[in-house]
């Protein structure tokens, strides 16, 4: 099996991607030698996020969005991750249940992830999950994030494209040009618009885009989740945008690249940090508890211990 | 002990719609530190091998509590037919005593009746996640 693993997941072997999926999620030197063997990811099959607050409908819509993409002969990976508890660690993984219409679908592959601890809205594993995904023949992979308040934005610096999700009743027009969660979506969507007040969300969301000090207006598009009114256009603005990515080529690609990489090396850093008990780590953060250092101050101090040692 | 959490999917199948037992179990072994793939109930045999088989899992726990638990020994092929002989299979709710050999000869590891301690369900699961990975093929040599 394992000598032409690339080949068996570039055939869709559904065996090897899902034990694939679990090496390469556990992480360690077993995951490292996997992805070795896997090669580099194969960027043209874009990465997409949907994110947004817990209940705003993200798995539903992907239900849909997942139909829509098929019915455009594109298939499809999702990858639904949710959170686990801080006490045990474990986990109920209950995204995929809005998604059982897909699972008999050859041309659709969904798997549950739990953010082991993660906090920004997706697992520390979930870079090395995209990179098995990327060697599989899936022309699109969905990455449904764990419900995500205004800053859980690590998905960013893993998606090439970023769907935010928002729900009527979430505040009123201050709270759509605040920063966060909102400035790293290329779409807006306004879900759940059959509901009381959703003509004011739209309003507002438009609103906030239509500001001059607004480099990039992002498109707000309506859509009821539960019935698939409005994922028709989603889905077309989603492949344009997919599209216009990859026509534009390398540049975006090694902008992507970049991100991702810095996103993968913040929350490397994190947990080394946490675990490791570096000198100059640890002095820098006696100096914050006694209160002698404002906690801004103490980590540039620590970015210019590392970068200028090197 | 396992390195990483025991991925366990808890479902239903067949016609019976009964999942306040199979939410009360997901939930106990959540807070026993595992992941739980949950399912609504009504999924049929293939459902199963193909959640089995596509999240992984090391353990499947089958709620049955209304003669369901007669649709396992044909999952129990199925499963076996799909290569995942290593995967362990539970089954929890009201299994006649009469009837329980049945399952323990097509396969199943062990049948839990009512009143069964959560504790004993959440130590056994998680022993037979260990030997499950231990059995699984091995990806890389």
């Amino acid at each position: 099996m394992s000598s032409d693993l690339g080949a068996s997941l570039r055939r869709g072997d559904r065996a090897v991607l899902a034990r694939a999926i679990s090496v390469a999620e556990n992480g360690g030197a077993k995951a490292q030698a996997l992805l070795e063997r896997i090669g580099p990811a194969n960027v043209s099959h874009p990465v997409v996020g949907i994110t947004g607050t817990s209940g705003a409908g993200k798995s539903t819509l992907i239900d849909q969005l997942v139909a829509e993409l098929r019915a455009r002969d594109q298939t499809v990976a999702v990858v639904a991750i949710d959170p686990s508890s801080p006490f045990s660690g474990g986990a109920v993984l209950g995204d995929r249940c809005r998604m059982n219409r897909h699972q008999a679908d050859k041309g659709v592959y969904i798997r549950s992830l739990s953010a082991r601890g993660g906090t920004g809205g997706v697992s520390a594993g979930v870079d090395r999950v995209i990179q098995v995904l990327q060697a599989s023949p899936f022309d699109l992979i969905l990455v449904e994030t764990v419900g995500a308040g205004q800053s859980e934005i690590d998905i960013r610096g893993i998606a090439d494209t970023c769907i935010v999700v928002c729900t009527p009743n979430s505040g009123d027009d201050i709270q759509a040009i605040k920063s966060g969660i909102l400035e790293i979506a290329d779409i807006l969507v306004a879900n759940k618009s059959d509901l009381a007040d959703s003509n004011k969300n739209v309003g507002q969301l438009i609103m906030a885009q239509s500001l001059p000090s607004n480099a990039r207006p992002i498109p707000v598009l309506s859509t009821i989740a539960t019935t698939g009114e409005g994922v028709d256009t989603l889905a077309d603005r989603l492949l344009e945008l997919c599209g216009s990515e990859r026509v534009t080529g390398a540049n975006d690609l090694r902008a992507s690249a970049r991100r991702r990489l810095a996103g993968a090396v913040a929350r490397k850093l994190e947990r080394h940090l946490i675990d490791a008990h570096d000198d100059d780590f640890e002095q820098i953060a006696a100096s914050v508890h006694r209160g002698e250092c404002v906690i801004d101050e103490a980590a540039a101090r620590w970015v210019r211990k590392v970068t200028d040692s090197g | 002990m396992m390195q990483t959490p025991p991925r366990v999917l808890v479902t239903k199948i067949g016609l019976d719609g009964h999942d306040r037992g199979s939410r009360l179990v997901a939930a106990a072994l959540r807070d026993a530190g595992m992941e739980v793939i949950y399912t609504p109930p009504w999924q049929d045999v293939e459902d199963v091998v193909r959640l089995a088989q596509d999240e992984d899992v090391d353990v499947v726990g089958i709620s049955s509590l209304a003669t369901d638990h007669l649709l396992v020994p044909g999952l129990m092929v199925a499963l076996k037919r799909a290569h995942l002989d290593h995967v362990g299979v539970v089954v929890g709710g009201i299994v006649p005593h009469d009837e329980e050999a049945l399952l323990i000869e097509a396969g199943v590891s062990r049948v839990f009746h009512p009143g069964s301690p959560m504790e004993e369900i959440a130590r056994e699961v998680s022993q037979l996640a260990a030997n499950a990975r231990q059995q699984a093929p091995e990806l890389l040599d």
